[in-house]
């Protein structure tokens, strides 16, 4: 009797657990002079048993990554108090997930940086790019972050394609090492 | 005892009652996005339109099993516009606040959502993941340009059979060609192609 309450318990803790893996980014909602895009979980699950005309070399890769991703959000501001909200919350992020730093650059008044979570050798379950541009107040600030089962070669490929900010360096850091 | 009992009694009453109103208030409180068209449609500076598909020129005799059952999930598209051009600023900022609280409903599962300074463009759905869509909507304002809802209604619409039926009837317009008929699908595909659905 004793035994099963635990494995109840142990099973009740470990789903919260799951749940509280997701991100929360309701932080972000309200910031101010920034542009939010989001594409939802719900969207690729309903785009997942889609099958694109697979003639098409690109369609065939967009196929299997579409299954592969589950979210991405993409976060631009130009506004110096957001942007500190921003990078205050990557920072935070990346230390709660312990993600590991896969490449940063830095040339003149850009930052770029790109942190993983590692799930196996090659599967990646969270992404998240930070870019900071600017010589002063002006700056841009942009926060990518893509979450799913991804496969690393196929994310420098879904960049070229979206056309998305960060994308080339993006294919530098996920190029064949 | 016998008081004790008959007052838990009243509490009951008094607790169904409230349930009910609030039941009620909730309900009326929530207004569809439907109403919301119906109402607004008829209101100076609106532009609404319908397209029921039976419009649409398909030749359903030609289509597979799976497609024509797609093409009949599909019952009417419909869009209601509030240009910016011609309309008070006060007005505009109103209807974005109420047409908020319409798609709020958490009958709505978001797909994608894009948001700016004075801008928001959201894709969203009513309906079951298991049997399909009920209702796909897309809404948003731009301050300079106004406001718009489209939506596509139907019944458990399956968004991978639609596609193939799109690409069947585009294979069905090119075997019509190559007959050397001009098919009156080609009306519909070129809408399509346009559409870039």
């Amino acid at each position: 009797m004793m035994k099963n309450k635990l494995i109840t318990l142990t099973a009740a803790f470990l789903i919260t657990l799951v749940s509280y893996a997701q991100t929360d980014f309701s932080a972000l909602d309200k910031l101010k002079h920034t542009a939010e895009t989001v594409i939802t979980p719900d969207m690729f699950e309903l785009i997942a048993d889609i099958d694109f005309d697979a003639s098409d070399e690109e369609a065939k890769v967009l196929d299997s990554m579409l299954s592969s991703l589950s979210e991405i959000r993409i976060y631009a501001t130009e506004d110096a108090e957001s942007s500190a909200v921003l990078n205050t919350f990557v920072n935070a992020l990346i230390g709660k997930k312990k993600m590991t730093k896969l490449m940063h650059v830095k040339e003149e008044s850009e930052f770029f940086s790109l942190h993983i979570k590692k799930l196996n050798d090659n599967k990646v379950s969270d992404l998240v790019m930070l870019i900071n541009d600017g010589e002063s107040e002006a700056g841009e600030t942009v926060f990518i972050v893509i979450s799913g089962n991804l496969d690393m070669k196929q994310i420098g490929k879904l960049a070229s394609m979206m056309d998305m900010p960060g994308g080339e360096r993006l294919q530098e850091a996920t190029r064949d090492e | 005892m016998n008081n004790l009992t008959f007052r838990l009694h009243r509490l009951k009453i008094v607790l169904t009652v409230l349930s009910l109103a609030l039941l009620v208030v909730g309900c009326t409180s929530e207004p569809s996005l439907q109403e919301y068209i119906v109402d607004s449609a008829e209101r100076p500076g609106f532009m609404s339109t319908s397209v029921p598909l039976s419009m649409m020129p398909v030749e359903t005799s030609e289509l597979t099993d799976d497609s024509r059952e797609a093409y009949s999930s599909v019952r009417k598209a419909n869009a209601l516009l509030l240009p910016r051009q011609g309309t008070d600023s006060m007005l505009l900022e109103q209807e974005k606040k109420k047409l908020n609280n319409v798609m709020a409903s958490d009958r709505y599962t978001n797909l994608i959502s894009h948001k700016d300074d004075g801008m928001k463009i959201v894709l969203t759905y009513e309906g079951d993941k298991a049997d399909g869509i009920d209702e796909m909507v897309l809404y948003g304002y731009q301050d300079s340009l106004g406001l718009g809802v489209v939506r596509i209604m139907g019944e458990n619409m399956q968004p991978n059979k639609i596609v193939r039926l799109i690409r069947e009837l585009q294979q069905n317009s090119m075997d019509n060609d190559l007959d050397g008929q001009k098919s009156k699908d080609n009306d519909l595909i070129s809408v399509i192609n346009r559409l870039k659905l």
